[in-house]
């Protein structure tokens, strides 16, 4: 299962990185591949994973990213169930007390301004609810919160202890940033008179607004100076508390104190008892498009449904590059002795492509080194920031910027010598159709080290040898270069129709296993 | 109010607190983070978790740091990074290394607006609206004291020693592995569990009288049975070790770096007009500082070296 | 890597006229009430409760040998009811697992020995790895990886953890395992 386990292909992605041809993407526009590390994350949708509800993002961002009607449990991090429990309807309050005390025994030790909530969400209906975990069989009872009426009722929210001092806080700040950029427009204004093209009425007769406005009767219009609001600053304390005599005599019960996962599931109040636990709202998760960094084109970009498991846009290396899998080790792998390796080739996209196997990359496209790749890439720029509507946009630094990234060398692990094939030969498109048609084997003439062909799919023979000096459980690693053609139906180019054909090449490197031990 | 508003609907920028052992991460102008997170890196090449800062090359440094701000942005955070405004709290001697992989990454990989880094002993008093204190941060790799003057930091009387969270667990381990407990029991996270619900700072008497070796030594709390869940075993923890791992923050020996010496120290470092509003407040941050019972032993301990050392004495009280 | 071909012995097997190859070492209780959709996989010593409710399994599964697919109960206060449970199309269920869950979308993987907690919901393109426990009534959303430590990861358009060509994976994982589950050739 090529995603449970580390694959022995890997292809060299574009940046440098070498990748599963599962983790990899194509951009058709560039056309290179790509991986997780040099791609553009946006955020597509926000979503529940636990409600499957989808999220408008100015809602989540309102919510802080929390689901409104699911939570989590504060000991475990598990999603809590809502659960129903009966009680004998009464008409009177207070049987309903008593009746609801024997129902709960632990919510009969909630402090009594809870208890007076109660009665008004029971009487009319007949089930109540709690929240329980599944997992660690944690309940909203344990803590003393009051059973609700409804189901997605209204649980309580764990209030920030210090949030006033913080507002107040904040609005000092505020006033401050504020009262330093009033400062500065007025100082800027006095310095620096507007300079106009032609001269205004106040520069002729000497009539500032100002003087208009008081002539003709309208109080003065000066902007209040805001006033920097004072704060009480917080008083230093000689009284810090004491420990607790009986920390000495009582034993500890582990069970009533909080782990620091705990504690940090509540980051506003960080609770040391268990007792100060309370339901947390679940957070919210995405689905994410990537982004070509280089050409700034969608290589995916999911619907947006949270159910859905498709997308709008799907650039899949696996959907244009020739996959190569490997089959076999001819002969077991000793250091120093000739060796060769099946591979199985296929060819996903619907055009035939020319394969070549090589060592290394034909002379003249080994020259491409970074400092050129990236002045290619800033010749591209001045092309698309030269149209004056995309500089107005301001959109030329994001462009700019988003290619800055740095390409890194491609790491050379091979310790094996490959034998390049002879010559290329072509892989046939893809026909879902042919899966369904009798197994022909039409008597062609076939290069040698071609073993079996069938549709799109071919097993190839490379032969190779290991490098002399490798230490038994080494892993051999085989590194070699594919050519193929790649038909491309879009171009950048809108005056071009028909699909143009580019070779491309994948470095691929195949870790064949390990050296056996010499006998 | 013009420029209030612009300010108000200009997007909150994300502030990060990268520590040696938990990341604080939230929005500006929020009470509190958003999240609180091991300082861990899940590998996107091998799926291994990893502390952020364990690392060979630069290059190495930077994969996870990219590996983890896209955990934060995009597990927890939600937020596109891009174009965005970022306050980084950091510590003011921190490795520079760290500090420029970080906006390497932040700049070249992540598109962001701006950073602003802000050090952290300063930035903590902002929360209280006061502009002169002693700001004591117990973190986990160490402590460190920077006094902060009418909102300036003295740089010169800045002190740092390595009992941190760290050196406490090393504290719990010694002791539980003189109890005969297994070595490979006792993990990073077991450690940090045990500290954190079981031990205590002990009063300056009881601490004295046992450093002196009294004939009635205290008795000590009683022991706690810790169950470590992922080996179904149950290691006992002595009520001694409760009462003395921390201690080691307050050794009396020749160099004078205990904690409670070294606030001393640092506020002697300062020039003399503004020690008096210094000693009279003594801030303490980080996680370290949440233990129980410390700080009515580092008050005792601090007054009562204010009156019976010669040394501080003769220099602070005149 | 290509995946090796799989004998099994004529005897051991039985092959239906949809392409379902169920083994005879297996416990199949209630087995009207169990529905495979053809070209189904069920290996030695699985067993399937359908004796407890309906069971209906999708078109190229797999359930692995010593794995147990248990409809879900919901207790009420009158007792308690099972509910059919529906398995998707291109499922991989692991050796050795525990299903009980009350529904599994489509190209799912569930690893060796996980255990999957009762009215579970696993939507589709979803890993659950190795040994992984979810508790009951746990909701996986699609692309989710649900590791063995119990945290959660991954989520549509993240390149790591669940490949984002999940379908396609599982559509030709479960295909090439039916194709290479052969007969032992006669000797």
């Amino acid at each position: 299962m090529s995603f449970m386990q580390p694959s022995p292909v890997k292809y060299a992605c574009s940046c440098g990185i070498l990748n599963p041809i599962n983790k990899l993407f194509f951009c058709r526009h560039c056309p290179k591949l790509r991986c997780g590390y040099c791609v553009c994350t946006e955020i597509e949708s926000h979503f529940c994973s636990n409600c499957l509800e989808n999220i408008p993002s100015s809602e989540a961002r309102h919510k802080k990213n929390c689901c409104a009607n699911c939570f989590d449990c504060p000991c475990c991090q598990h999603t809590l169930s809502a659960r129903a429990a009966n009680v004998p309807v009464v008409r009177k309050s207070e049987e309903t007390k008593e009746g609801e005390s024997k129902e709960s025994p632990a919510a009969a030790g909630t402090p009594p301004a809870t208890a007076s909530s109660k009665p008004s969400a029971i009487p009319t209906t007949k089930k109540i609810y709690y929240l329980s975990c599944l997992s660690c069989r944690w309940t909203t009872r344990d803590v003393g919160i009051p059973d609700q009426g409804v189901a997605s009722g209204t649980w309580p929210e764990n209030e920030c202890l210090y949030q006033a001092r913080f507002n107040t806080l904040v609005d000092y700040y505020q006033s401050i940033v504020l009262q330093e950029k009033q400062e500065k427009l007025e100082f800027m204004r006095r310095k620096a008179p507007k300079q106009h093209k032609f001269p205004s009425l106040t520069d002729r007769t000497g009539l500032t607004v100002s003087l208009i406005r008081r002539q003709i009767g309208w109080h003065e219009k000066s902007i209040p100076k805001a006033k920097a609001i004072s704060i009480p600053p917080a008083e230093a304390t000689a009284d810090v508390g004491s420990l607790p005599e009986d920390i000495f005599t009582e034993p500890l019960n582990l069970r009533n104190i909080t782990t620091i996962a705990q504690r940090h599931g509540q980051p506003g109040d960080q609770p040391t008892a268990v007792s100060n636990l309370y339901p947390q709202r679940r957070s919210l998760w995405i689905k994410r498009s990537l982004r070509c960094r280089q050409c700034e084109h969608n290589l995916i970009k999911p619907e947006y449904h949270p159910t859905s498991i498709k997308y709008r846009i799907q650039l899949f290396a696996s959907y244009h590059v020739p996959e190569v899998l490997m089959v076999r080790c001819e002969q077991p792998l000793q250091p120093g002795k000739a060796n060769a390796i099946l591979l199985k080739l296929s060819n996903p996209t619907m055009y035939d492509m020319t394969i070549r196997i090589l060592s290394a990359l034909p002379p003249e496209e080994a020259l491409i080194s970074p400092e050129a790749f990236q002045q290619a890439c800033k010749i591209k720029e001045e092309v698309v920031t030269s149209s004056p509507l995309v500089r107005n946009t301001g959109l030329t630094l994001s462009r700019q910027n988003s290619t800055r990234e740095v390409k890194r060398e491609v790491e050379d692990v091979s310790n094996a010598e490959i034998v390049p094939l002879e010559s290329e030969f072509v892989l046939s498109q893809r026909d879902d159709s042919k899966e369904f048609d009798e197994d022909v084997q039409l008597p062609t003439e076939e290069p040698k080290f071609i073993v079996w062909r069938k549709g799109n799919k071919v097993l190839i023979r490379l032969q190779f040898t290991p490098a002399d000096e490798l230490p038994p459980n080494t892993d051999v690693m085989l590194g070699f270069f594919m050519q193929y053609t790649y038909v491309n139906t879009v171009s950048n180019a809108s005056d071009k129709k028909e699909p143009t054909t580019h070779a491309l090449h994948s470095r691929i490197f195949i870790n064949a296993g390990a050296i056996e031990k010499a006998n | 109010m013009p420029i209030y508003e612009s300010v108000m609907q200009e997007k909150p920028p994300i502030v990060l607190d990268i520590g040696n052992a938990y990341t604080k991460l939230g929005f500006a102008g929020e009470a509190y983070p958003r999240k609180i997170m091991p300082t861990e890196v899940v590998l996107t090449t091998t799926g291994n978790t990893k502390r952020l800062f364990d690392y060979e090359q630069k290059d190495e440094l930077y994969d996870q740091i990219i590996d983890f701000l896209q955990t934060i942005f995009f597990k927890h955070l939600l937020v596109s990074p891009k174009e965005r405004k970022f306050v980084v709290v950091e510590n003011i001697f921190g490795r520079t290394v760290i500090r420029e992989t970080l906006a390497r990454a932040l700049f070249v990989h992540f598109d962001v607006s701006s950073v602003l880094f802000v050090p952290a002993h300063l930035i903590a008093l902002s929360t209280l609206a006061v502009a002169t204190a002693v700001v004591v941060d117990i973190g986990y790799s160490e402590t460190s004291i920077m006094p902060v003057f009418s909102g300036v930091q003295i740089m010169s009387a800045f002190k740092d020693q390595s009992y941190g969270g760290s050196a406490i667990h090393a504290e719990i381990k010694r002791q539980l592995l003189e109890t005969g407990v297994k070595e490979s029991l006792l993990t990073e996270s077991v450690l940090e569990d045990i500290k954190v619900r079981t031990c205590f700072v002990t009063t300056m008497d009881r601490a004295h009288s046992r450093s002196r070796g009294d004939e009635n030594q205290p008795k000590p709390p009683p022991s706690v049975d810790y169950i470590i869940c992922d080996n179904d075993t149950m290691v006992e923890v002595p009520g001694l070790l409760r009462e003395t791992v921390y201690e080691i923050m307050f050794e009396p020996n020749n160099e004078r770096d205990s904690l409670p010496h070294l606030i001393l120290r640092s506020i002697l470092n300062c020039t003399l007009d503004v020690r008096k509003p210094l000693v009279e407040s003594v801030f303490l941050i980080g996680g370290g500082s949440m233990v129980q019972g410390l700080l009515p032993r580092l008050q005792q301990e601090l007054q009562h070296l204010l009156t019976n050392d010669p040394y501080y004495a003769e220099r602070f009280h005149d | 890597m290509e995946i090796g071909d799989t004998y099994y012995s004529k005897d051991e097997y039985v092959e239906t006229a949809s392409g379902n190859k169920v083994s005879r070492h297996t416990v199949l209780c209630g087995s009207q009430n169990i529905v495979l959709n053809g070209k189904v996989i069920v290996q030695s010593g699985a067993i399937i409760r359908g004796d407890l409710a309906n069971v209906r399994a999708g078109r190229y599964c797999v359930i692995s040998k010593d794995s147990v697919i248990r409809p879900p109960y919901k207790q009420f206060s009158k007792g308690i009811a099972f509910f059919p449970m529906h398995i998707g199309d291109h499922v991989f269920v692991g050796e050795g697992a525990v299903v009980s869950a009350a529904s599994v979308g489509s190209c799912v993987y569930i690893g060796k020995n996980a255990i999957i907690g009762r009215r579970c919901v696993i939507k589709d393109c979803c890993i659950i790895e190795d040994g992984a426990v979810l508790p009951p009534e746990t909701t996986v959303s699609s692309y989710m990886r649900y590791t063995a430590k119990g945290t959660i990861e991954g989520g549509q358009g993240n390149p790591y953890f669940v490949p984002a060509a999940m379908q396609d994976e599982m559509v030709k994982y479960t295909k090439a395992f039916y194709e290479h589950f052969v007969r032992t050739p006669a000797i």
